[in-house]
């Protein structure tokens, strides 16, 4: 059994992340 | 005379130890508590200031004070690599085994010149595996240096040499001679230009061939190019193309390129810095197997095979050519090497820029041996299947855009809600300001940009594992 450091849950929090503060800037601006 | 300078004297055995056990404390502690730390934090403004305005010490302080410095103002603050949700650039987190080689090859600290010394040897078995992995023929010779930028400087190097058509090691460039021409694509690396000019062609003796809608040097307009530029009298020198270029992953048709290069006599060199080591699975096998037909290959070990940085390998298949490039013995007294004596076997410094030069072998070799082939194709796979995932999440999210295709470890993507694709410019402004609040926030860390699109680039490297 290999033992990897990255969680799959480390993955899966990036994409809406990502939306999430794309929304906030896009907001901030005016949007 | 101070109290300390009285004090300086050998170090004991106990004291070196001593002292050690400090370091691996802090290293160990470093590498295991990074997860529950901030991925990245800027270096604080009085910290900032106090490296800017502390003067050289006249005076010097017991090493463990030092240390204490070190573990106070430095070590919080790393780049951010060792971290689990760090996928910033091609930069592998920190491998344990690579940690301490560098301190053992510290200890012994040879130059390795060259000579009849065990460092010199281990460089030569590295180079020996990789001639092998990457199926160029025995006698071809390699030389480990910085990095990839490094490497490429030290091939095309050799490539003007050997294609120039003139000694020019003798008349240099100054003096009438067809202009000599390298050929990449825009997403060819930045270190190609800085090589085309340091090696005096000028930027203007660098031309972008046109690549497709997957980024990839298209064969066709690489060719014509060569034959109008032959037809202006200039000289193709060089074709530079990317296994993995580090904007996107994109690979080359290298097996296609090398046609066209052998058909005109110009020399192939493949930037494989950061994709080369992806010949061991079982996804990028056969696309890479024409890195047998360059006559020269940069790579990384510091990028996907972790092994700490510095560590780029050059491999160029005329040996002959690259000990021509820089040898300073003259030709009738170059020999084989003295085995039995004290030379050893033809030095390093005949075949590169550098003279001294440290036991970076060190690091690569532990890491190899430690490792193993399977243990570097496991985590390559792993490193692939993880970069599979984020791209099917982030296709599955409403409001970001996959860029296609993928290649390697890489996922470029962008926050582009469907009323605003449309405008790029806002588009390229949301995503930069974006980006630098989530570099900021330290959760996650992701780069970074293409060309006139500014998008997330996730580049999955995760620790690698412990090996047998």
């Amino acid at each position: 059994m290999i033992n990897y450091r990255t969680a799959d849950d480390d993955i899966d929090a990036l994409p809406p992340l990502v939306a999430t503060l794309g929304a906030e800037v896009t907001a901030g601006k005016g949007c | 005379m101070t109290a300390h300078q009285t004090a300086i004297r050998e170090w004991t055995a106990d004291e070196i130890r001593a002292f050690g056990y400090r370091v691996v404390d802090i290293i160990a502690r470093h590498l295991t508590e990074l997860p529950d730390r901030p991925v990245f934090q800027p270096v604080p403004a009085d910290l900032r200031e106090r490296f800017r305005d502390s003067p050289l010490p006249e005076e010097g302080v017991p090493a463990s004070d030092v240390l204490t410095e070190f573990e106070r103002h430095i070590e919080p603050y790393p780049f951010g690599n060792g971290h689990p949700r760090f996928f910033g650039w091609v930069n592998s987190p920190p491998a344990v085994v690579g940690v301490f080689a560098d301190a053992l090859a510290a200890a012994m600290n040879p130059s390795c010149a060259g000579g009849n010394h065990a460092a010199v040897y281990v460089e030569r078995e590295i180079i020996d595996w990789f001639v092998r992995l990457f199926g160029f023929p025995r006698g071809s010779m390699g030389l480990l240096v910085s990095g990839g930028s490094m490497a490429s400087l030290t091939a095309l190097a050799v490539a003007r040499h050997k294609k120039a058509g003139f000694d020019i090691r003798t008349k240099g460039l100054q003096h009438p001679h067809p202009r000599l021409l390298v050929y990449k694509t825009h997403e060819g690396h930045g270190c190609i230009q800085k090589a085309v000019e340091l090696l005096g062609l000028g930027s203007e003796g660098l031309r972008i061939v046109d690549h497709d809608a997957e980024m990839r040097m298209i064969p066709a307009a690489l060719e014509a190019a060569i034959n109008a530029d032959r037809a202006q009298g200039h000289l193709p020198m060089a074709v530079v193309v990317s296994a993995g270029a580090v904007n996107t992953g994109a690979i080359d048709p290298i097996g296609e390129l090398a046609t066209i290069c052998a058909r005109h006599n110009v020399w192939l060199h493949v930037d494989g810095a950061y994709g080369a080591p992806a010949i061991l699975s079982s996804r990028y096998r056969d696309r890479l197997a024409a890195l047998a037909r360059c006559d020269s290959l940069a790579l990384d070990p510091h990028k996907w095979l972790y092994v700490p940085v510095e560590a780029g390998l050059v491999l160029i298949k005329d040996a002959d050519a690259m000990r021509a490039t820089f040898s300073l013995v003259p030709p009738y007294l170059r020999t084989d090497g003295s085995l039995t004596g004290v030379g050893g076997p033809p030095w390093f410094s005949e075949y590169g820029f550098q003279q001294t030069r440290s036991f970076r072998a060190l690091k690569v070799w532990m890491s190899l041996k430690h490792h193993g082939l399977s243990g570097y194709r496991a985590a390559i796979e792993h490193d692939l299947a993880i970069a599979d995932r984020l791209a099917d999440h982030v296709r599955r999210t409403p409001d970001l855009e996959l860029y296609t295709p993928r290649n390697l470890s890489i996922v470029c993507f962008r926050y582009a809600p469907p009323v605003l694709r449309a405008e790029t410019a806002r588009l390229n402004e949301i995503n930069e300001a974006l980006l630098e609040r989530l570099q900021l926030e330290g959760r996650v860390f992701v780069s970074s940009t293409i060309p006139g699109r500014h998008v997330v680039a996730a580049s999955m490297h995760d620790q690698l594992p412990h090996g047998r």
